[in-house]
């Protein structure tokens, strides 16, 4: 049974027509429906389909058809209405995957009234005042958007607390909310760790890590850079996220992520871990570890934030039991931990085939948090490294695109982004700098973060094992060797997949430690052994 | 970033109706009877299409709210050649535009792929084929105009024909037809492999040009464009991209041609609902059809694609 409708004059998003034929066709009793525009191709097709060619006849190709073959009169009646009453969703279009996408707030809003969260990225003169439209709607809002005015983050922030909604942002680009990885995020299985993060790569690597120690979190909340680390934003997200995880009974343990806060609002975030009730991990990158507390262990680095954390899901029920509980750093642990001794071996093994001028670190990051992490500790152990992160101008290089001595770059920075990709989501700047590396007789080691999950690019260590083969090919040309050590942020369960990457790399000869503090720990050893002459 | 005003703008002054806003375009429909887009960003950009520097987004807003309640007679929009205007107050500037052209870039790459056309030309061929099964196997609908349904079938009766392609015109899915989609990606291939845009295949063009009025008011826009060697900005990048792989060598280490033509392809795939998918199944049709005597040839190629996809 076939019937034809049609609408004069009608403009509607291919997408939407798309969706509209889709949704028919899954209609029980439904045999053909075609939705598509009356030019004379498609009147000629429907025709031959068997449609009634005299209702064709006087159309033209601006008016919209509707033709559905059905088993009966009330299936054609009942799909017609469903195919109507999409139409009137005019607005609405959506992908092949079937998001609903619209061209405004309150168009998305009208679509589907539960939503309860708004991702905005808009550029940064725009960001605020959609925000706030959000805030006032009542959804929670991740900014992807930077370049906001600190008063606007203020006052954004002073908003959504007074609604008790979480304002992540601006410049937050990582978040997993009730299981969905949003913008930068990895595949974390669900789990009771609660983690709230000034720091996109920070948070996913302790996810991730979580994730490979065998537990996983509740919520991971994102919070923007300056949130921890401006006095006058005053952690506002961060408070309001630890007070939520506390009442969230899912949610046994709670993680602090941070670059180095403002003093004063760290011992903000410090009492809120400790009003909370429930075990917590503080990590605060390049500060150093507080003294642990019963309920609250201060980690020195996110590897051990995780660590913590994941025993304290085990049920440790103290700081103390927790750490104690890892201190068998002996590389047999279920951790999958090298210790010491064996990332000592490792170093001595690389370091072996080094040409003589052979001297330097160089590290090539995609992620910043991941970028401070190394750098920090290298900066320590090596007596000095260069770095555009580097908050002593002493040691920030008069052009970061050119290394000297040691030096460890953060390539998502705005310096190398201007007008370009993310080197997460297009990591081919990334490869470039690998072969100006290798081109470069004095580098001694190259250390390489490799990011996963969904917003990251789809093969990230594969789109640089070319060029790690090229320097390599050229360090030996010259007699040398070039050890390259990398850490791979990510989970089995990442598009990507944690063990494809590994394996990718490692077929390269690339040396992939568990983390990355411990990837940082072998290039230092590395480095070191270069520098004392043994190679 | 400037404004751009796409060169095939008909001239100043003029009214027209807007008939449609989505997350990307404002649509005119123009007296000429074909659409003039107002897009949000230059990789919508399009010759007849307008891109202004700010003010997209409350343009659209305007625009959508007086679709919702239109005036008797349609919701009109001016050009004087400076300002685009809503009959509601809302415009947009253009003072300090450029003229939008992609031929001159068209043109070095179909000199650039002139050395070595044969074979950059098979294997971008095979790259985007691949691609496009990878995007399938990845669970991409193959909805398209290889896809299943009536539309599908009605497509391979119509390559049987003397007519293919230019039957294609209004042809099949989407506001813009799938068919269009396909002559646009087809012509704008055709271009490269035949030394520059606009000059490839004249009899099908001609053909094409005759069927104008048997599409869409978008369609029309589409193949205007696409008929003088322009197509909207995402095929630019495709045929561009395809044209460096005919230049191994002068790419950074480690920056791959190969990777680059993927990019775009998967860049493309995300245009329209199938619109992408359709255009770069005509790319690969028309990159084996440099001149009209191998359009045999080029059939032969094209069928196999199909029965690959």
């Amino acid at each position: 049974m076939k019937r034809i409708t049609v609408r004069k004059d009608s403009y509607y998003d291919s997408v939407f027509l798309m969706l509209a034929t889709r949704e028919l066709k899954k209609m029980q009793g439904v045999l053909e429906a075609v939705v598509a525009m009356a030019t004379p191709m498609n009147v000629d097709l429907l025709g031959d389909m068997g449609f009634d060619k005299s209702e064709l006849a006087a159309l033209t190709p601006n008016d919209l058809v509707v033709a559905i073959d059905a088993n009966d009169e009330k299936i054609l009646d009942a799909s017609l209405t469903e195919a109507f009453a999409a139409l009137k969703r005019k607005a609405a279009t959506s992908d092949e995957a079937g998001l609903v996408r619209t061209g405004s707030l309150s168009a998305a809003l009208k679509i589907d009234p539960k939503a309860m969260l708004a991702i905005i990225s808009v550029p940064g003169a725009y960001a605020a005042r959609e925000a706030r439209k959000a805030l006032e709607a009542g959804l929670h809002v991740m900014l992807f958007s930077d370049n906001v005015s600190l008063d606007d983050e203020i006052a954004l922030k002073k908003l959504a607390v007074s609604k008790g909604l979480l304002m992540m942002g601006p410049d937050c680009g990582t978040a997993i909310i009730n299981g969905k990885p949003l913008c930068f995020a990895n595949v974390v299985r669900r789990g009771p760790v609660g983690v709230v993060a000034a720091s996109g790569t920070g948070l996913q690597e302790v996810t991730s890590l979580l994730d490979h120690y065998g537990t996983g979190i509740t919520q991971a909340i994102g919070t923007g850079g300056r949130d921890l680390k401006n006095a006058a934003v005053g952690g506002r997200t961060s408070l309001l996220a630890i007070e939520a995880l506390a009442t969230d009974p899912a949610t046994k343990v709670i993680v602090v992520v941070s670059k180095p806060p403002a003093p004063e609002v760290a011992a903000k975030v410090v009492a809120a871990l400790k009003a909370s009730g429930k075990p917590a991990v503080a990590h605060f990158l390049g500060l150093p570890p507080g003294k642990d507390e019963p309920l609250l262990a201060y980690a020195s680095d996110l590897e051990e934030t995780a660590l913590l954390a994941a025993r304290f899901a085990e049920g440790d029920t103290n700081s103390f039991d927790a750490r104690a509980n890892l201190a068998d750093d002996s590389g047999n642990d279920r951790y999958n931990r090298p210790a010491p001794a064996q990332i000592r071996t490792i170093a001595d093994h690389e370091a072996r085939r080094l040409g003589p001028g052979q001297k330097y670190l160089r590290g090539l990051y995609t992620g910043g948090t991941l970028t401070d992490e190394s750098l920090f500790i290298a900066h320590r152990e090596l007596g000095g490294v260069f770095s555009n992160n580097q908050t002593d101008p002493a040691w920030v290089p008069a052009d970061p695109r050119v290394s000297t001595g040691h030096t460890i770059v953060d390539l998502g920075d705005d310096t190398f982004t201007a007008g370009k990709p993310h080197p997460m989501i297009d990591p081919a700047a990334r490869a470039e700098r690998i072969a100006q590396e290798g081109a470069d007789p004095e580098t001694a080691v190259i250390l390489l973060d490799v990011v996963l999950g969904h917003g990251s690019h789809a093969d990230p260590a594969g789109a640089c094992v070319e060029s790690v083969r090229k320097a390599r090919a050229l360090a030996e040309s010259r007699g040398g060797y070039l050890p390259v050590i990398a850490s791979v942020t990510g989970t089995y369960a990442d598009p990507q997949g944690y063990a494809a990457q590994v394996a990718t790399l490692e077929a390269e000869g690339v040396v992939v430690m568990p983390s990355n503090v411990r990837a940082a720990i072998l290039a230092i050893e590395i480095a070191k052994r270069a520098q004392g002459g043994r190679a | 970033m400037n404004s751009l005003v796409g060169y095939l703008i008909p001239p100043y002054p003029w009214s027209g109706i807007v008939v449609g806003v989505s997350d990307k375009a404002v649509s005119i429909l123009h007296p000429d009877t074909a659409l003039v887009s107002i897009v949000r960003e230059p990789a919508f950009m399009e010759a007849r299409a307008l891109m202004p520097k700010i003010g997209w987004q409350d343009f659209a807003r305007s625009a959508d709210r007086a679709l919702e309640a239109p005036a008797p007679g349609g919701t009109t929009a001016s050009w004087d050649g400076t300002f685009l205007a809503l009959r509601s107050g809302a415009a947009l500037c253009f003072s300090e535009s450029l003229s939008w052209n992609p031929k001159l870039s068209l043109a070095q790459a179909a000199a650039r792929l002139a050395s070595s056309a044969v074979s950059s030309a098979e294997s971008a061929s095979a790259l985007i084929g691949a691609t496009i099964l990878q995007a399938h196997a990845d669970g991409r609908p193959a909805l398209g105009i290889y896809g299943d349904g009536p539309f599908a079938s009605g497509f391979r009766r119509l390559a049987g024909y003397t007519s293919f392609p230019a039957n294609l015109v209004g042809f099949g899915t989407g506001l813009t037809p799938a068919g269009d989609d396909w002559l646009a990606g087809f012509l704008v291939a055709a271009d490269l492999v035949s030394g520059g845009p606009g000059i490839a295949t004249d009899y099908i063009r001609r053909s094409i040009r005759a069927s104008l009025d048997r599409t869409t008011a978008a369609g029309r826009s589409l193949l205007l464009g696409a008929l003088d060697g322009s197509p909207p900005a995402y095929l630019v990048e495709l045929a561009v991209k395809t044209a460096d792989l005919a230049v191994p060598g002068e790419e950074p280490l480690g920056h791959d041609a190969k990777e680059h033509l993927r990019m775009s392809v998967t860049a493309a795939l995300k245009h329209g609902a199938t619109s992408g998918e359709d255009a770069l199944l005509g790319f690969i049709a028309g990159l084996h059809t440099g001149v009209p005597l191998a359009f045999n040839r080029s059939l032969n190629t094209f069928t196999s694609v199909v029965e690959v996809l």
